[in-house]
């Protein structure tokens, strides 16, 4: 069994990406069984969780395979209701945040309500830090990382929340070593070094590393070949890529 | 057969050598080639004792993994004839099969054509870093595709290797497409799906060859990203390891 935890369904105008229409092509492609999908549309519209809509008809279409990530653009005036609304229609697996692609830090006050009413509805809270390297970027669609430090601080405001942190990378490892909070996970897409897995389960705790593969941004199969090739033991291997998921969403259960 | 075209080692003692051999192992890798850019870390423009320390590391560590890894000579054009001579003397060891040249200077820079020059006389590759950056962190010496491009069309007898596939991005095949003495490695950056699709459209799967940039990068991920690409077998065959040993015919 397979969950990834960061799946991405939508359009993407500075490069083209395979099956965006339905991620379940390259799940099966790749061996994954369930994903929680994340629509991309939302890092361009400032009423990101309008995107949401397409992700739902998507996940109902799915058999139970795919789960809806609602994004949330928390600066966005009335964002509680409407978010209030679209979780009565359909209970989302999580919640995300995109601070770079919708201009606020997180340090204001926009985080942190939406990570107190994430606890409210409990649901986890996916934070992107990265979701392309700087270097590439277009130079006239630019978005800077988010720092662990100011995501670790945002954790430890809310330890009531789970927050997910999406597209960290060695550089944020580092940091995260030092002081890394109970509530704090991380998905491996980003990782690099000869053991991105053990690095991450060293950094965080094995228990708080889930899979992810970025997909279709990213081959999926190289989420599942760093864990294939992983010094990990089997039941360290069978926690990240479904039980701790299991254990965090309970739209999974 | 695995063969990797782009792997890092650093001085013994400053790295976890055995780590990477282990690794490597676990991937499924037969076969790397190396370079040394510095004995703690990368050396953007290096003395000549710091290119020679760099240089024998390497010719130790391929005499201690003999059949398994082959290396490259590191090189600062900037030392000119002293440099060129260091240069010959690396070539001449055991399984050093080909020359490295970063960021001291521009691919298209007059002080890299006598280096470029050697490598011919010898038949053996120049992989010359290249990466396309938009981020304002370029540095100053680093080249471009367009930099490459610019050297191969002086040397069309020179076999010249680009690495860093995705980090020069579709322009960067662009730049060398009508340039067939230039390759393409696949080395470092995420690994971005359609990557390799595109560059086997733009310039053929036969001038693509992998590299993984480990130990910055993990050997999966980076093998992953032509496991996962959506080519035919025998051109993924020809990525993971024909092409490269056909660049080195008679080098191994």
């Amino acid at each position: 069994m397979i969950i990834d935890a960061f799946a991405l369904v939508g359009h993407w105008p500075l490069r083209p990406l395979r099956d965006e229409r339905s991620p379940l092509r390259w799940m099966d492609r790749a061996g994954i069984d369930r994903a929680l999908v994340l629509p991309l549309d939302a890092v361009f519209r400032f009423d990101a969780l309008a995107t949401s809509e397409e992700a739902v008809r998507l996940t109902r279409r799915s058999g139970g395979r795919l789960l809806p990530v609602y994004p949330v653009n928390p600066a966005l005036p009335g964002w509680k209701e409407r978010l209030d609304r679209a979780v009565r229609r359909a209970l989302p697996a999580a919640l995300a945040l995109f601070p770079s692609y919708h201009l606020y830090g997180l340090d204001g006050p926009w985080a942190d309500e939406l990570l107190a009413e994430a606890s409210r509805l409990t649901l986890p809270v996916h934070l992107a830090l990265r979701l392309e390297d700087p270097r590439k970027q277009h130079p006239l669609f630019r978005a800077r990382d988010v720092s662990m430090e100011s995501a670790l601080a945002l954790a430890r405001r809310h330890p009531d929340t789970s927050l997910v942190l999406l597209g960290a990378s060695a550089g944020t490892r580092r940091t995260a070593r030092r002081s890394s909070p109970g509530n704090v996970y991380v998905e491996i897409s980003g990782m690099e070094t000869l053991d991105p897995p053990a690095a991450a389960a060293k950094a965080f705790g094995i228990e708080r590393v889930l899979f992810g593969t970025r997909g279709p941004f990213f081959a999926p199969e190289s989420a599942r070949l760093k864990l294939e090739c992983s010094t990990l033991d089997a039941r360290k291997k069978r926690l990240i890529l479904f039980e701790n998921a299991r254990r965090l969403y309970r739209a999974l259960s | 057969m695995l063969f990797d075209a782009h792997v890092h080692i650093f001085g013994r003692g400053s790295w976890e050598e055995d780590a990477l051999i282990a690794a490597a192992s676990r991937a499924g890798v037969d076969r790397i080639v190396v370079s040394c850019l510095g004995l703690r870390t990368y050396l953007a423009n290096p003395g000549l004792g710091e290119t020679e320390a760099a240089n024998r590391c390497v010719r130790g560590f391929v005499r201690r993994h003999a059949g398994f890894a082959w290396g490259l000579a590191y090189v600062n054009p900037r030392h000119g004839r002293k440099g060129l001579d260091a240069l010959k003397r690396d070539l001449d060891a055991p399984r050093i099969v080909g020359v490295k040249l970063w960021v001291s200077c521009l691919a298209s820079d007059r002080r890299v054509f006598p280096v470029v020059e050697e490598a011919i006389a010898r038949g053996v590759p120049v992989v010359q870093h290249a990466w396309l950056k938009t981020d304002g962190s370029q540095l100053a010496g680093e080249s471009t595709p367009r930099d490459v491009a610019e050297l191969a069309r002086l040397y069309p007898e020179a076999t010249v290797l680009m690495p860093h596939l995705a980090g020069n991005q579709a322009r960067g095949l662009y730049e060398i497409a009508d340039f067939p003495n230039v390759h393409l490695d696949t080395s470092g950056s995420d690994p971005e799906a359609g990557v390799i699709e595109e560059a086997c459209r733009r310039v053929g799967a036969g001038r693509v060859v992998f590299g993984s940039d480990a130990p910055g990068r993990s050997f999966a991920s980076q093998i992953a990203k032509v496991v996962g690409s959506r080519i035919g077998a025998r051109a993924k065959a020809g990525i993971l390891g024909g092409n490269l040993e056909r660049l080195l015919r008679g080098l191994l």
